[in-house]
């Protein structure tokens, strides 16, 4: 298997995981109109249904927008290979789980980068997650609810009145709950399990 | 983990909330204490996670609003009290001034009825819906049509739209209409061309308010955009 990875951007990059960056969600629809239907076809053709299908494509779209908003990566390949095969590996991994097989591994589809490792590793790594970013979503979702909507406010630019008033809280408590909001969030990353783990710094 | 004040230092440091002399000694402190430096880092990003969980929530609502059915069915324009009325105010209006518009009433459908081609899955069509394909792509929507109106186009939106085309194209409007409103309510990923082919249905009725609806609601798509507006702007001058 060939290692490429000084390969430059691949001409998709710009229009979809920039697009995606840049939350244009015309790139998004247009993902949608123009491979959906493919995506549909093909977990039907392998043991699916039209809502399997549109499940898996589904997921594999959202895994994908996290995977460009959560990383720095660059494509280098067509985006709809990018995509087909990100599908691809979330529908076997659901057959496997319900004991079925795939009828047509399609491997032709992919070319020459079904030989590169770097383009089954992305696919994995956009199925899976950052293990970091997962981290911080794990815990953060432990917080109270009125953590999590008064750091979300914060951070969405949202001044001390705007805050106030939407979480029913007086303005001289707001900096001091932000302060103890973020600090538990802290603790919580420290106690999980994974954090020395996947800690990066 | 670090102490209270330095957990409030270091927001305060990246909340930019510090005066120039603090700044230069915690940037100080920064550089002689690496505990100090990872936890700042970890605090970054802690706050580029939620900036970004913004956009991500967000993107993520328009990718489950893409999912077919999963918004309520918006009721057509012209099924709407108002729309019953503004059409009914613009039939009565047009029997009233077609003899002064006369003139200006000249079709101009043909300026915005150019059709995408219609592609199908080779492995998967039988030999009459292929030669539908060819048929349809060929612009003879008469000889195309029987075999689209015998297909389950359920499953299939892009053969749904071009029998709605063909309707359309045949002079068959309130069926084009009928086809092109389920469609709209139906697929949302094909209610934008649903959306446009309702404005060209209303244009070949003369049904010009009808039409001004429909394209003001695709001005903002990066598809129709632009002719969405130069045919409502159209559209404007004839009424």
């Amino acid at each position: 298997m060939k290692n490429n990875s000084s390969v430059p951007p691949h001409s998709d990059h710009d229009k979809y995981i920039e697009g995606i960056r840049a939350k244009k969600n015309d790139i998004i629809t247009d993902i949608y109109r123009s491979y959906s239907d493919n995506i549909l076809a093909y977990v039907k053709r392998n043991n699916g249904t039209d809502e399997d299908g549109m499940d898996v494509f589904q997921e594999a779209l959202e895994k994908i927008v996290k995977k460009a908003l959560y990383s720095s990566f660059v494509l280098t390949y067509p985006f709809h290979l990018y995509l087909f095969g990100t599908c691809r590996n979330l529908w076997l991994k659901t057959l496997e789980r319900k004991g079925k097989e795939e009828n047509s591994i399609r491997n032709q589809e992919f070319g020459e980068y079904i030989s590169r490792d770097d383009f089954e590793k992305l696919i994995e790594d956009t199925i899976d997650g950052d293990k970091w970013v997962l981290l911080l979503e794990r815990t953060f979702s432990q917080l109270t609810d009125l953590c999590r909507q008064l750091l979300s406010l914060f951070r969405q630019g949202k001044s001390v009145s705007e805050i106030s008033k939407a979480l029913d809280m007086k303005a001289n408590a707001i900096y001091v709950r932000k302060n103890a909001c973020l600090k538990s969030w802290r603790e919580k990353m420290e106690m999980d399990q994974d954090f020395n783990l996947y800690n990066p710094y | 983990m670090i102490s209270d004040a330095d957990h409030e230092l270091i927001h305060r440091y990246l909340d930019q909330q510090m005066n120039e002399a603090e700044k230069q000694a915690f940037d100080n402190r920064l550089q002689a204490e690496p505990a100090l430096r990872q936890e700042l880092d970890i605090a970054r990003s802690m706050l580029d996670f939620l900036d970004k969980k913004e956009d991500l929530d967000q993107m993520y609502r328009h990718i489950r609003n893409l999912k077919p059915g999963s918004q309520p069915r918006p009721r057509p324009f012209y099924k709407r009290p108002q729309g019953i009325l503004a059409i009914a105010a613009s039939v009565a209006l047009l029997a009233v001034f077609a003899f002064l518009l006369a003139d200006r009433l000249a079709d101009p459908y043909g300026q915005f009825s150019g059709h995408r081609l219609l592609s199908g899955e080779q492995s998967r069509e039988e030999a009459a819906v292929k030669q539908a394909i060819i048929d349809y792509n060929r612009g003879d929507y008469q000889a195309a049509l029987p075999a689209l109106e015998a297909m389950d186009t359920r499953d299939y939106p892009e053969f749904e739209l071009a029998k709605g085309i063909s309707y359309l194209e045949l002079n068959r409007l309130e069926t084009a209409r009928d086809v092109f409103a389920g469609l709209a309510s139906n697929q949302p990923i094909y209610r934008n061309d649903a959306y446009w082919y309702l404005a060209l249905t209303s244009l070949r009725a003369k049904d010009y308010d009808a039409g001004i609806n429909y394209l003001e609601q695709l001005e903002e798509d990066s598809s129709y955009g632009e002719q969405a507006g130069a045919l409502r702007r159209l559209l404007e001058r004839k009424r």
